[in-house]
């Protein structure tokens, strides 16, 4: 037979060789794809703050809003809720983070201390672990007379009490989460003016006069003063 | 050419008509054969696919975990043997949240295999693919979507 003939033979044995691996892989054997199936799987998005309601209670700021869920059934596990100057001239802003209380309604009290003597509008930001969402829009606006600085100093036999600044620490101690303490006792449409409610002795410059002194009672960090 | 030479193509070839036979014959028996199949569009033009599904998972956030659900669609004239099923993240559509263990852990099927479909059948498997977010997940993955792709290896069984 002549080369061509052998050649001929020998590649016709790896043609049968060959088409026999493919059919038997084929008929059942191994196949393999890079086409896998796609799905997806979709991450909640963490919502915009609710504009908190305001109200004044007792030279207080009561600020409340409705709870928030990331997912349904899984609420925000804490808020930073900010107070934000909006007095003439501005005063640093107060912000407040708390752990969330659980119920359909969140509430947390800035004292006197923090809010007396200014003009200020609230937001609200929910945070779920280390995730921040958008920060609200402003509540509406509360003024506050400026807070009795020297009847509590004085109350305290420090002589030099009317050099002695505003209590300022006091923001874990009044964070209140309570669901069912909404602030209903004070009227919804406070006047720009802040004139319904003062614990004001001593006002610091440029600051509303008193008019009707009101003991700070849930304050633990001012003590009611003595009446004169 | 001498006839020895002959003889040993005669030889060689013989031989792999026997190997063929005999490997033919393997490829028809039931339970013998394993096929590892992936999930996919059901394209039959050049390979056999069987049809994996899954519900989408919504509503992650960090600590959560879901339950991927899957289907399987066996489209062959015989039976089905899902004996495996793996699922990995693949992408996110966040350029701040990489598709990784850190952001979305996929775990393995989490339920009885393996699981017999029928021919030309469709079944929702028991278990599941637990899907989770870790606690510690970036907050660029907020509102994010994940592909997950899945693929199984399966047996065809004759029944």
């Amino acid at each position: 037979m002549s080369r061509a003939g052998k050649a001929l033979v020998i590649g016709a044995a790896v043609a049968v060789l060959g088409g026999a691996g493919t059919v038997y892989a084929y008929a059942g054997g191994w196949v393999l794809t890079d086409n896998t199936a796609k799905l997806t799987a979709r991450v909640a998005r963490m919502p915009r703050g609710v504009e908190p309601s305001v109200a004044k209670q007792s030279g207080q700021a009561v600020v409340s809003w409705s709870s928030q869920e990331i997912t349904p059934g899984v609420r925000m596990d804490r808020y930073v809720v900010t107070a934000h100057s909006v007095s003439d001239p501005p005063r640093p802003d107060v912000a407040h983070a708390m752990a969330a209380a659980g119920g359909t309604t969140e509430t947390i009290t800035f004292p006197t201390a923090e809010v007396a003597g200014g003009e200020w509008r609230w937001t609200v930001t929910p945070r779920y672990r280390e995730w921040t969402g958008e920060e609200s829009t402003l509540s509406r606006r509360l003024v506050f007379p400026a807070a009795p600085v020297a009847r509590a100093a004085a109350s305290t036999t420090a002589p030099i009490a009317e050099s002695t600044p505003l209590p300022t620490t006091s923001a874990t101690a009044t964070a209140t989460t309570s669901p069912s303490n909404e602030p209903s006792n004070e009227p919804s449409n406070e006047p720009s003016s802040g004139t319904t409610e003062s614990d004001v002795t001593t006002p610091p410059a440029a600051e509303p006069s008193p008019v009707t002194p009101a003991p700070a009672t849930s304050v633990s960090t001012v003590p009611a003063p003595p009446q004169s | 050419m001498s006839k020895s030479w002959w003889t040993t193509v005669a030889v060689v070839l013989t031989l792999a008509t026997i190997a063929l036979s005999v490997v033919s014959a393997s490829s028809r028996r039931p339970e013998a054969e394993t096929l590892v199949l992936v999930g996919g569009t059901g394209d039959h033009n050049s390979t056999v696919q069987f049809e994996l599904r899954g519900k989408p998972v919504h509503g992650l956030y960090p600590g959560a975990v879901r339950q991927m659900r899957i289907t399987v669609d066996n489209p062959f004239g015989f039976g089905l043997q899902v004996q495996d099923l793996t699922a990995e993240v693949s992408s996110s559509d966040r350029q701040g949240c990489p598709a990784n263990s850190q952001n979305l852990e996929v775990r393995r099927y989490d339920g009885v295999l393996p699981v017999t479909i029928a021919a030309s059948g469709r079944t929702e498997l028991d278990g599941s693919i637990p899907v989770a977010m870790p606690v510690g997940a970036t907050e660029k993955c907020a509102g994010a979507r994940f592909t997950l792709s899945i693929s199984g290896a399966g047996r065809r069984v004759d029944r």
